[in-house]
């Protein structure tokens, strides 16, 4: 005959544990966002030359109508955690554009897919610092910068499709590209703060 | 039928000729008035921006250039080059935000054609040169001391001049380090400052080392490395030798300074040693514009006699007497002697050096003229002849201006026999004495050439037993007023009745 088994005490006193267990996981991961890998410091460089190797300018200037331009007010943040949280988000937006199979045909092939590796690369070790859906910072204001972030993203989709995808609306999305790398290199020393 | 089929060909032909030629014809037109600037080149250097370009234009057509920029808004014309004609522009103050994408391109005017180049896109944040920085280095006991200066940056932002740590925030440098083995690039470090200094250490000894400097950024490692600056790693030894022979050196500038300090002690050199003030008018007197007469000179042993009292009790006795000895009051006024006797005279060697006698300035020779004044038995007609003797004095004064001259006297004579005569040091031979002459005579020597005196009254020396004073004769010249000691030893020789306390006697 079994024994009969010890009731379990109500979770009622669990949770409270369980929100300290996670801040101090939130918390030990942000801490590994100061201590990225040396190959992530040259990240920002490595893309821009990446680039730049992919699409070459075009010969004739190219005349932008209500072209979209990266956001200022992703610059000015302080919290190294709602910091690596916006870095997340351009990562993951950049990859999806930039792998897009719109891409023009002249683009070089070659740079194009270490762009992307390093991308990913990248991506990975940054959602290591960060959660997924970035519920602990809910209403302190990340989430009003994430939505202006695909905001923004949407908009470049936008004006990819009014022009059809020309090489000149491609080459501003390229340059756009380089201005989220600059963004993202700043974005990172906030991170190590 | 052939010449038929022939017709119609020619006329192709010449139809095709005509029209190729007409092509030609245009191509060479264009190709005399230019071409489109080509070969866009931005030379970018710690923000400052010069863009350069080619281009190939007729040389009797004016070509003028215009450079258009955008940051992907608006296109602008570039400040300073508008309807320029260098191939060059300085686009440092248009490029006004350092992380904009700019496109530039350039237009040529030739004539009434305008022509594009191509786009030429450039970013400062990414695209600009860092560098050389000034690099300083410095020897230590194995390692080397690296002292970095940022270059100054010519990015203005609200007219003031932003430094690369202002613009970058944050800066790495690279130190490689070059020897005979090789070249060893050294981890990059990062700074935040304008100047630093890093060492570099485990190296070895008395090694030559040369050091190169780079400076780059997280978005932009475009760098012009420093120059090589090489030094010799220091040693113990080295770091010894430099140690002992800052020691030597200071020992020996401490034996030098001792050994001048001596002889300066001792007097062998910077003799601070001034002449008094009578050998300097002398001195003076020796470069006079008179010629000097070479004499014989001889020495002379004066005895002096302090007799202050005798001169002025016989002073007195003077102004008593209403012929009263002239020679005396004169003296009294004017120090003068008036020779009575010449008693004896040495002749003259060419042995003997010059005689000079010292007077020194003494109370008693200024207040001569007010002893006699003072004394209120002196009967007003010796001031009288005090004062003739003293204008005859005077005209005789003026011959002291050449010292080496014999003044003969010319004053009446006496009553007592007295004669007047002058006395030249240098012919005064002292040696046996008429009268009974007892003492030893002190010998003067001197310093420059003698001076010639004039006595107004007979001298008549006594010789004392003890020799402790000595008489010394009384005269008179421009600078030197003499110590007369005593008038007249002798009281029964009236004859020499000097009674001027500040006479002096040489007995003859």
């Amino acid at each position: 005959m079994a024994a009969p088994a010890t009731p379990q005490p109500c979770p009622r006193h669990g949770a409270p544990v369980l929100l300290l267990l996670l801040t101090a996981l939130a918390t030990a991961t942000a801490l590994a966002c100061r201590h990225l890998r040396p190959r992530d410091a040259t990240f920002p460089w490595d893309s821009l030359q990446l680039l730049r190797a992919m699409a070459p300018s075009p010969p004739q200037p190219c005349h932008y109508q209500q072209a979209p331009f990266f956001p200022d007010t992703l610059l000015h943040t302080n919290h190294p955690q709602q910091a690596a949280d916006i870095a997340l988000r351009i990562l993951q937006h950049l990859f999806t554009t930039l792998s897009s199979p719109s891409t023009p045909h002249h683009w070089d092939a070659q740079a194009r897919h270490r762009l992307l590796n390093n991308l990913q690369h990248y991506k990975h070790n940054l959602e290591q610092c960060v959660p997924a859906n970035g519920m602990l910072f809910q209403g302190q204001g990340p989430r009003n910068l994430l939505l202006n972030i695909s905001r923004y993203f949407r908009h470049i989709q936008d004006f990819l499709h009014t022009h059809n995808h020309s090489a000149c609306a491609w080459d501003h999305v390229r340059l756009e590209a380089g201005a989220c790398f600059q963004h993202l290199h700043n974005l990172t020393r906030t991170m190590s703060n | 039928m052939e010449t038929l089929m022939h017709g119609p060909m020619r006329f192709y032909q010449l139809v095709y000729i005509s029209v190729l030629s007409t092509a030609c014809c245009c191509s060479l037109t264009e190709r005399f008035l230019g071409e489109p600037p080509h070969d866009l080149q931005m030379k970018s250097c710690n923000f400052q921006h010069i863009l350069s370009w080619q281009a190939k234009s007729d040389p009797t057509v004016p070509t003028y250039y215009r450079v258009l920029y955008t940051d992907r808004r608006n296109w602008k014309t570039a400040k300073q080059c508008s309807n320029i004609t260098q191939l060059s522009c300085n686009l440092t103050d248009d490029f006004n935000d350092t992380s904009l994408d700019y496109s530039t391109l350039v237009q040529s005017f030739i004539g009434t054609e305008v022509f594009n180049s191509s786009v030429l896109h450039f970013t400062p944040f990414t695209d600009t040169y860092l560098g050389p920085p000034e690099v300083n280095i410095s020897s230590c006991l194995n390692c080397i001391n690296v002292t970095i200066k940022l270059p100054t940056s010519h990015f203005r932002e609200n007219e003031k001049l932003l430094s690369l740590i202002d613009i970058y925030e944050e800066l790495d440098y690279g130190i490689t380090l070059k020897t005979l083995d090789g070249e060893h690039k050294r981890p990059r470090k990062k700074t935040t400052e304008e100047v630093f200094s890093t060492v570099i250490e485990e190296l070895y000894p008395n090694r030559n080392y040369c050091v190169s400097v780079m400076l780059t950024a997280s978005l932009n490692q475009r760098s012009i490395p420093s120059a090589w600056k090489c030094i010799t790693a220091d040693s113990v030894a080295q770091q010894d030798y430099h140690a002992i022979a800052i020691v030597g050196a200071i020992c020996v500038s401490l034996l030098l300074a001792s050994a001048l300090k001596c002889m300066h002690a001792g007097g062998y050199i910077l003799q601070d040693k001034s002449l008094p003030h009578n050998l300097v008018f002398i001195r003076m007197l020796a470069y006079s514009p008179w010629t000097s007469e070479s004499e014989d000179i001889a020495s002379v042993e004066i005895i002096y006699k302090e007799v202050k009292k005798k001169a002025n009790e016989s002073s007195s006795g003077v102004s008593d007497e209403d012929d009263s000895d002239d020679s005396d009051s004169s003296a009294i006024s004017n120090h003068y002697y008036t020779g009575r006797d010449i008693i004896s005279r040495v002749p003259r060697s060419s042995d003997t050096p010059n005689v000079f006698v010292q007077c020194s300035t003494d109370s008693t020779c200024d207040n001569s003229g007010s002893q006699a004044s003072e004394n209120p038995d002196a009967d007003p007609e010796d001031f009288e002849e005090h004062e003739t003797d003293v204008e005859e004095d005077k005209d005789a004064s003026s011959e002291l201006l050449n010292p080496f001259s014999e003044v003969n006297c010319n004053y009446s004579s006496r009553r007592r026999n007295s004669a007047c005569f002058t006395i030249n040091l240098k012919s005064v031979l002292l040696g046996a004495l008429e009268e009974n002459v007892d003492g030893s005579a002190a010998l003067l020597s001197s310093r420059e050439d003698a001076i010639d005196w004039q006595c107004t009254r007979a001298f008549q020396s006594k010789l004392l037993g003890d020799a402790e004073s000595v008489q010394k004769p009384r005269c008179h010249n421009s600078s030197h007023e003499w110590q007369n000691s005593s008038c007249s030893s002798d009281e029964s020789d009236s004859s020499v009745s000097d009674t001027d306390q500040k006479t002096e006697y040489i007995r003859r």
